[in-house]
């Protein structure tokens, strides 16, 4: 069942997202045309336009992942379509992770499409050699190589973002548990949950800094901090988060069995 | 072992109690109406049912056991709003309904719809509400259930249309079956009707055989009603 | 199909009665084969039960009978038919004297006035 779940919950996200791919593929490849065309000052400007655009555009693909999987919940899951959803045959737990994954899949593909989309606008082997050469020195002294760096970085960033949609999902919970379907409600408490992650965060990193010296030097110095605490920061990163989105799905998931009182 | 069992339910919003210790037992077999006036817990009583809502106390149980996947298997539902995807066509929620429910004839709901004359590729959005009700009404008929729920079936239609639910749902209940309707129209339906049960002010003040009650009482289940409930 | 039903009676009671003038009229012959009691409610556009109780009602004097297998039937005793039809009958010239008397016709001067109606 849950599979016939994610097969609606992503066709129903990926129908509102899928035209921001487009928009920034469009004009990812307008950006690279009119930059390839030397010489002239107006094309350049096109050019300049287009990049603006097709940034706009990746930035659209992040944040309306993020509002359509939140305001895909609320309409689902506590608006007039609940009392569909509610009552079909499957388990409020098949509910909810069909919900994150489906969101999940789709930042997936947002951040694959951006990546795809700066290749086509700016793919040149100069600029690879360019940005090897600035990556390099770091890759090496923390003995990655440099797609692994790149993964690792993209990785940090899509667990943050996975993380605040998992808050706004408890805020929303939340928001309905108090009797009051307020939306205001549900921003307010999504964003004290995810504050609270945030400094959970923080906590945890600080405990390790207690027991790690050079780590404490991120906290006490505005010195560089040698690469090899950036290595143990970017690997607490990833495990921290990982720990919060546990943390935030058991939360979510008990809340949601307890029971809802839809609008 | 009872199809359908309420024990103690309790349903208060903030200090505002809307339910009050409701028993209830609906066996197989029996058309049942629930029967109140607008705002009395009739919908309320009925979204606990369906897991829409929270008790604040006491339990429900189908089949004896406590409302979940089992009982959404043979419970079928119909509420007292639009509750579809209204960009999905026709086509794709008979699909949702076939993928989701078991118990779904997607033929038998083919066959209805067709003799409304309706265009299965058409978007829900680009009907009328009056026909996005019916379009509902025969895909919770269309269900091989155990329970009908069908919560204010018959609330501002026409009397042709009238005639076109309380016919849909007679012809098409599963044998065996049991339906509750919720309604405050009681003229209307009464004739179909093998149970009552009137509740008022989040109380069941009633729960009687029709029959047996029209006897007793000498006088229709409407003016039985209108009795209790002078204004 | 649509018949009307009077609220205040239970709905068994006049089915019984519909179905009853349908069999001592001759719409149902001696012997016939009922519908299925679903598919007779559907016609008489009530609740399954409610009709089977109707059935119970005719079945207990003896109009219908029911073949394990086969269904329910009309009864074959024609005698029975006409037995019934004529108490219907002798119900309903009684009720028409009642109301002439009501009226201020006696039982004579109301045969009288129904030969003159003739």
């Amino acid at each position: 069942m849950l599979g016939k779940l994610l097969k609606y919950d992503f066709k129903s996200i990926l129908k509102t997202i899928v035209v921001f791919y487009i928009l920034a593929s469009f004009f990812a490849i307008l950006t690279r045309v009119f930059f390839s065309i030397e010489n002239s000052l107006v094309m350049n400007i096109i050019g300049q336009i287009c990049q603006g655009a097709m940034i706009s555009m990746m930035f659209s693909i992040i944040i309306n992942t993020l509002m359509r999987s939140w305001v895909g919940f609320k309409q689902n899951l506590y608006g007039d379509e609940s009392y569909l959803t509610h009552t079909l045959p499957v388990t409020k737990t098949a509910l909810y992770i069909s919900k994150v994954l489906s969101a999940l899949v789709t930042l997936c593909l947002g951040v694959i499409v951006i990546v795809a989309d700066l290749f086509i606008a700016y793919y040149s082997e100069e600029k690879i050699e360019l940005i090897k050469n600035f990556i390099l020195p770091i890759a090496e002294n923390l003995e990655f190589s440099i797609s692994f760096l790149i993964f690792l970085f993209i990785l940090v960033v899509f667990v943050q973002i996975s993380n605040i949609m998992q808050c706004g999902f408890t805020g929303i919970i939340l928001g309905h548990r108090m009797n009051n379907a307020k939306i205001g409600f549900s921003v307010l408490y999504g964003f004290i949950v995810y504050m609270a992650s945030q400094t959970l965060i923080l906590a945890i990193t600080f405990l390790v800094a207690v027991f790690n010296e050079s780590f404490m030097n991120l906290f006490v110095t505005a010195e560089m901090v040698s690469l090899d605490v950036l290595k143990t920061a970017l690997y607490m990163a990833l495990i921290s988060y990982a720990f919060i989105l546990v943390i935030v799905y058991f939360i979510n998931v008990k809340l949601f069995e307890k029971g809802v009182n839809v609008d | 072992m009872e199809l359908l069992k309420c024990v103690n339910i309790n349903k208060s919003f903030g200090n505002k109690k809307i339910l009050e210790d409701i028993n209830l037992t609906v066996p197989r077999g029996k058309i049942i109406g629930l029967l109140g006036q607008n705002g009395t817990g009739k919908s309320t009583l009925i979204k606990i049912i369906n897991d829409l809502l929270t008790a604040t106390g006491g339990e429900v149980l189908v089949n004896g056991e406590k409302i979940g996947v089992e009982s959404k298997k043979i419970i079928s539902y119909l509420p007292e709003r639009t509750y579809l995807d209204k960009s999905m066509t026709v086509d794709k929620v008979i699909e949702f309904f076939t993928d989701f429910y078991d118990n779904f004839d997607a033929d038998k709901a083919r066959r209805l719809l067709a003799d409304l004359k309706l265009d299965t590729s058409l978007k829900l959005s680009k009907m009328s509400k009056g026909m996005q009700e019916k379009v509902q009404l025969v895909l919770v008929m269309s269900r091989k259930a155990e329970l009908y729920i069908l919560d204010e079936p018959l609330g501002g239609v026409d009397p042709a249309t009238r005639d076109y639910i309380l016919d849909t749902i007679l012809s098409n209940f599963n044998e065996g079956a049991s339906v509750i309707i919720s309604t405050h129209l009681i003229s209307d339906i009464e004739r179909i009707l093998d149970e009552v049960i009137f509740i008022d002010k989040g109380r069941i003040i009633l729960h009687s055989d029709c029959d047996e009650l029209r006897t007793k009482e000498n006088a229709s289940i409407d003016e039985i009603f209108r009795r209790m409930f002078r204004c | 199909m649509s018949f009307s039903f009077d609220n205040n009676i239970p709905i068994y009671i006049q089915l019984a009665e519909k179905l009853k003038i349908e069999i001592i009229s001759g719409k149902l012959t001696t012997g016939e084969r009922l519908l299925s009691v679903r598919d007779l409610a559907l016609n008489y556009k009530v609740n399954p039960n409610t009709m089977q109780r109707a059935l119970t009602e005719l079945e207990e004097i003896g109009l219908i009978f029911t073949e394990r297998t086969n269904g329910k039937f009309v009864t074959e005793d024609k005698g029975l038919v006409l037995k019934y039809k004529k108490q219907y009958a002798d119900s309903l010239v009684n009720n028409f004297f009642k109301s002439m008397s009501d009226i201020g016709f006696s039982k004579q001067d109301a045969i009288n006035f129904l030969k003159e109606e003739e």
